[in-house]
């Protein structure tokens, strides 16, 4: 059942866990038996290259995944309030939940162990503890190997990509979603897409409050403060406000858009993992050169 | 014993007074009109010596103590009032209806005791709507729902009745019907009965006293005979009327 | 005097406005007609483009609010009507999500002509409800608000569905005045003018209908057609400024009763001013907030601060109401049928909902399908639903026996827990909760949500302590306080959003997450309120009478009527932590109690009780198989399989 290769490498895991003195993880087929909550968690997962077998809305993050879930992922049903019958019956041995969820974190460990961190909290850059998260699942999921390395990975594509961008590194980015065609919301330094654009060389512009990565929301006239930066809108637009923006003088009239400096990046998830902000640094790029 | 005593009572509303200055006795063991103009403060009155409003200033007296210290159940058992309208009693039958009068005497709590029973069934026979016991109240016609909220009073144990304008929906059949039953309950059983009145020869057919008001001041307070002269019902009602007699019963008409 | 209140109201909405304006740019350096767009700086824009639109739309949607409060009041004979309290803004505001989330196509040429459908149908509702009772305006006013809570329960339920339009549902349900160019002003214009000259059209048959349809029609005139085409009116100017800028509540219900305290004392001069003080009221509250935001303060919708001003204001107007409301009108229906042996319907209610409960709990749906449990499961299955079910059916039962309370105390079949206020301030003490401790508990959200729950219940219960408290009066002080938390909470999610998350969740109603601790203590409340119901058994009885007669009987009324008051808030408290703010079990149980003949106190109070334990057995069956693995938010569950229903039945009771 267990392959020669495999069997040598948790051989040696064993070995190494019961010399660290920690209890043997119990494994199952390949690796522990995972269930997701937490989307960033689940990316973050992924990125190890242990895909969890039952994801919380399951659909809505086939919607804008970076790597699709593999076939057969059970899906939990809503992240707040996860089936838990569903749980039950996939059995996992590690639940992946966040601070998000703390609410339901003591029905969760009556099903399974569960491994939370607070990644995602007001003031405090998520970029770092997304990326140090690749190295504390890996240690936890018996893997301990594959933190650094796909840590290595990411920052090498992360300097490629500073490599490409380093042609517009002149100005500063604005980061942020359109609500309607009069009000915006931008991403601040502590969230996890500024944390990307500083890996790539990049500045953010808006270094002002925020609360959970976020300004919002904000006049669109705000724009005006900062005629040099570059503006990337993250994200759909709402019909709406595409209409509105067109006809908008105040919109127009903005040097950025006078300039063509508008870039317009697709539908990202701003709470995510490594896999997340690496995407949004590709988009980024893309859209940098496509209009350069 | 006097029944009430008022000594200056007088009851304000934001901005308009609507009892003046009271003083005013009003005697057991027979049926005493209100009457007067409309907004004289007959109804306010009534309120007023039912306990349901406190005076503004001066004092009540109700059988010889003051009415604010009655607590509100040792007066329900008696005295009785009945509103101008009757709310609505929805789903509500007869016999319940008439049942809630032993409210006063069991609380929200106590057991129904024989007595009880007998109360009940002693105010519907003396209303005469044991027919209609398992009736739904608001399914009769408007002299037999006044009669059964009359039972009701009655299943208090109340020894006055206070009636706000009993008989102003009713066909001239029905208010003989009521005034009769309150007549005879006084007469015979030594009860007090208070009632604002509008018509002039009703008042001086079933009542034996009377109380007029005008603009919140006393204008009279007398036997009934008192009231049926052209020169009272003129300080009363500022007009002019003719006073009849027929068979020993005054009556009055607008000239 | 009354020149100089306005005239001190508009220097000082442009003192506010101006002190923005100077924020941006001195008054040397603005732009000079006619405005070339290529050669003006972008202060200049920001000033010619943004603030001056902003502030002329402020004045031109305050007026309509203001014409559209005016008419509804005078139509209705209703000082408490306006487009807030009738449903109107709510239904445009569900319409506008829907077609945001669903056919965002429908909004490419501007949102107007789907606000008008949602305000139009909303009304439509609330209107076909009043003629059952002959437009009562407390029982009119407390439609509109149920009609307006369903809406926004919906339109929070597919907010939630679709996370990606959440920051522009949001801006538009905090009535945000931001403009960028002059289409909104010119909007509003080209309405407002012909909206006024109808208006004074409709004045003298207004003035007609003032003395009651009787009255009326003995005049020659016909009601109906001027009914509708005022209606119409109204409805219109709500879409439109619901369209332009989303929610703007109360400034409707304000601008009237301004108008009213300045003299204007003939229906024309009424509907002439009314627009006047609504552009005044708009502007300075959107004159306060560009103030602020200039000073450096965070920037709010305005719609949130008309809001706050909008729930003490109700409160303010009631003392006043009195005699301007015809209060005959309001008696319920007097005729209802009874059954001939509630003990055996209750001991069938009872028996239906342990089979329910049985049933939910064996049968169900898994990956699989449809189904029951297999045994290999029971050990795992049967805790967790055994808890969410008993829970749900406490929850239920408490909702149902506070609305069959306050129905008693109220005498009117609208009262419910919804309306009372308390789901208000308890929603708002979870939300408070939610924004102030981070990563809060379920404990600290529990004691959050009670708080909140406490407090209104306060506020409610020291009203309810002065002298005369007409049962309608305590109905519109819930309505009011609801309403403040409503707007509170609008401003705190408008300005936040990544826990606007959690609180929208929550204000769906979530799911049977509940601990078996908490399931126990529900159902020990639950059990309570039942033995509170049946000893409190003959206050319920004779509370349906009214004061005059509850006093002439000895009843400590004050006492009583504040007990009751503070068990149904206690019970609907503990309940909205579970299912969350609207679920309309407390309104429904009642009814299906009564329609089933159940009407002396004891088994109506029962038979209620019983009725929302089997309701929202119901739901949380249907919530949790619906869209199996999604446990949908029971609350929602309950109100979408409940109101239409109820609907029905309102409508049909009265018929005769």
């Amino acid at each position: 059942m267990v392959g020669a290769c495999g069997f040598s490498r948790r051989a040696f895991l064993a070995a190494a866990c019961a010399v660290a003195g920690r209890a043997l993880p119990a494994f199952a087929a390949d690796g522990l038996r995972l269930a997701a909550v937490d989307w960033a968690m689940a990316e973050t997962a992924m990125a190890l290259g242990h895909p969890p077998a039952a994801l919380a809305e399951l659909i809505g993050f086939r919607d804008a995944a970076v790597e699709p879930p593999p076939q057969g992922t059970i899906d939990l049903g809503l992240r707040g309030a996860p089936n838990l019958e569903a749980l039950s019956l996939v059995a996992p041995d590690l639940i992946l939940s966040s601070s998000y969820y703390s609410a339901i974190q003591p029905r969760l460990e009556r099903i399974a162990p569960v491994f939370t961190r607070a990644l995602y909290v007001a003031d405090e850059p998520a970029f770092p503890k997304v990326m140090a998260l690749l190295a504390e699942l890996a240690q936890r999921l018996g893997d301990p190997a594959a933190g650094p390395r796909a840590q290595a990975a990411a920052q090498a594509e992360f300097a490629t990509l500073a490599g490409r961008a380093a042609g517009f590194a002149d100005r500063a980015c604005l980061l942020f979603e359109l609500g309607d065609s009069r009000h915006i919301r931008v991403f601040g330094t502590d969230s996890l897409f500024s944390g990307a654009l500083e890996a790539m060389g990049l500045r953010n512009a808006w270094t002002a409050r925020t609360s959970f990565a976020f300004a919002a929301p904000v006049p669109l006239e705000k724009l005006a403060e900062y005629p040099e930066a570059r503006l990337v809108i993250v994200g759909r637009m709402p019909p709406q406000a595409e209409r509105g923006l067109g006809s908008a003088a105040l919109w127009n009239s903005l040097p950025p858009v006078k300039a063509g400096r508008v870039h317009r990046l697709p539908e990202l998830r701003p709470f995510a993992g490594i896999p997340s902000a690496l995407r949004f640094a590709h988009e980024l790029v893309a859209a940098l050169e496509g209009r350069a | 014993m006097t029944l009430f005593t008022l000594s200056g009572v007088s009851y304000d509303v934001p901005g308009r007074r609507l009892i003046e200055g009271l003083d005013l006795e009003i005697r057991p063991g027979m049926v005493t009109a209100l009457i007067g103009r409309n907004g004289s403060g007959k109804s306010t009155l009534l309120k007023l010596i039912s306990g349901q409003n406190r005076p503004s200033t001066g004092r009540i007296a109700y059988a010889g103590r003051d009415l604010a210290t009655w607590s509100p159940r040792e007066l329900a058992r008696d005295l009785a009032y009945l509103p101008q309208v009757t709310p609505p009693a929805e789903g509500m039958l007869v016999e319940e209806l008439v049942a809630l009068g032993r409210f006063p005497w069991r609380g929200a709590l106590g057991r129904f005791r024989p007595e009880d029973h007998a109360a009940v069934d002693a105010a519907i026979a003396r209303c005469h709507v044991g027919h209609l016991r398992d009736r739904l109240v608001d399914t009769l016609s408007g002299g037999e729902r006044q009669r059964s909220w009359i039972a009701m009073m009655l299943a208090q144990g109340a020894r006055t009745l206070l009636l706000d304008e009993p008989i102003s929906a009713l066909d001239v059949a029905h208010q003989v019907e009521v005034l009769d039953l309150v007549h005879g309950m006084c007469r015979n059983e030594g009860l007090s009965a208070i009632v604002v009145l509008h018509d002039l020869n009703m008042a001086a057919r079933y009542c034996d006293h009377v109380v007029a008001l005008g603009s919140g001041r006393l204008l009279l307070d007398g036997p009934i005979g008192a009231l049926m002269t052209p020169e009272a019902l003129l300080n009363i009602y500022g007009l002019r009327m003719h006073v009849a007699a027929h068979e020993g019963h005054a009556f009055a008409l607008p000239r | 005097m009354n020149r100089m209140i306005l005239a001190a109201g508009a220097v000082m909405a442009l003192a506010l406005w101006s002190i923005a304006a100077l924020s941006v740019l001195p008054p040397a350096a603005w732009p000079t007609l006619p405005w070339r767009v290529d050669e003006m700086t972008v202060q200049q824009i920001l000033l010619a483009y943004g603030l001056m639109p902003r502030g002329v739309l402020a004045l031109l949607a305050g007026a309509a609010l203001g014409l559209a409060g005016a008419l509804m009041q005078a139509v209705l004979r209703n000082p408490l009507a306006d487009p807030t309290t009738l449903g109107t803004a709510s239904g445009a505001q569900l319409a506008i999500v829907a077609a945001t989330i669903f056919a965002p196509d429908w909004l490419l040429r501007g949102n107007l002509p789907v606000a008008l459908a949602g305000a139009g149908a909303a009304t439509g509702l609330v209107m076909a409800l009043g003629a059952r009772r002959s437009f009562a305006p407390v029982t009119v006013t407390i439609a509109g608000m149920l009609v307006g809570l369903m809406a926004s329960a919906l339109a929070t339920a597919m907010t939630l569905a679709q996370g990606h339009y959440l920051l522009s549902l949001v801006m538009w349900n905090g009535g945000a005045l931001a403009q960028v160019d002059w289409s909104g002003s010119r909007h509003m214009a080209l309405a407002l003018v012909p909206a006024l000259l109808a208006a004074a059209a409709l004045a003298r048959p207004l003035m007609v209908m003032s003395l009651g349809p009787e009255g009326a029609h003995g005049l020659g005139l016909r009601l109906a057609p001027l009914r509708f085409a005022t209606l119409l009116l109204a409805v219109a100017l709500s879409a439109m400024v619901s369209a332009e800028i989303g929610l703007v509540g109360f400034v409707g219900l304000a601008a009237p009763a301004i108008a009213r305290s300045l003299g204007a004392r003939t229906l024309l001069q009424r509907l002439m001013l009314a627009p006047v003080a609504g552009a005044l009221v708009l502007s300075l509250a959107d004159g306060l907030l560009l103030a602020l935001a200039a000073a450096g303060g965070p920037s709010l919708p305005t719609g949130a601060l008309t809001g706050l001003i909008g729930g003490p204001l109700l409160i303010w107007l009631l003392p006043r109401m009195k005699a301007q409301v015809p209060q005959q009108t309001e008696a319920g229906d007097r005729r209802g049928h009874r059954a001939a042996y509630p003990e055996r319907l209750l001991a069938g209610l009872g028996a239906a909902c342990l089979a329910l409960a049985v049933l939910t709990l064996f049968g169900g749906r898994g990956p699989d399908g449809w189904g029951f449990m297999p045994p290999e499961l029971r050990e795992t299955f049967l805790p967790l639903r055994a808890t969410a079910i008993l829970a749900a059916a406490s929850a239920g039962a408490l909702l149902a026996g506070s609305g069959a309370i306050l129905q008693r105390l109220t005498a009117n079949p609208m009262a419910a827990p919804e309306v009372l206020g308390v789901t208000g301030g308890a929603s708002l003490g979870y939300a408070v909760t939610v924004i102030a401790v981070d990563g809060a508990g379920p404990l600290m959200l529990a004691l959050g949500t009670s708080a909140g729950g406490a407090l209104a219940l306060a506020g409610l219960a020291g009203f309810a302590m002065r002298a005369d408290l007409s049962p309608a009066r305590l109905l519109l002080a819930g309505l009011a306080i609801g309403a403040l938390a409503s707007a509170v909470l609008g401003a705190i999610m408008a300005s936040d959003d990544r826990r606007a998350w959690v609180i929208l969740g929550w204000l769906a109603g979530s799911a049977s997450q509940v601990a078996p601790l908490g399931a126990a203590a529900l159902a020990g409340l639950a059990l309570a309120l039942l033995a509170a119901l049946v000893g409190a058994a003959r206050w319920l009885e004779i509370l349906p009478l009214g004061g005059e007669v509850g006093r002439a009987l000895g009843l400590p009324l004050a006492q009583v009527r504040l007990g009751l008051i503070l068990l149904a808030g206690l019970a609907t408290g503990a309940a909205t932590m579970l299912v969350g703010p609207v679920s309309f079990v407390g309104l429904m149980a009642p009814h299906l109690a009564r329609a089933m003949g159940l009407a002396r106190a004891v088994p109506f109070c029962a038979g209620s009780w019983l009725l929302g334990a089997l309701l929202m057995l119901l739901a949380a069956f249907g919530a949790r198989t619906a869209s199996y693995p999604y446990d949908l938010p029971l609350g929602l569950f309950a109100t979408l399989i409940g109101t239409p229903w109820l609907f029905i039945l309102l409508m049909k009771r009265t018929s005769a």
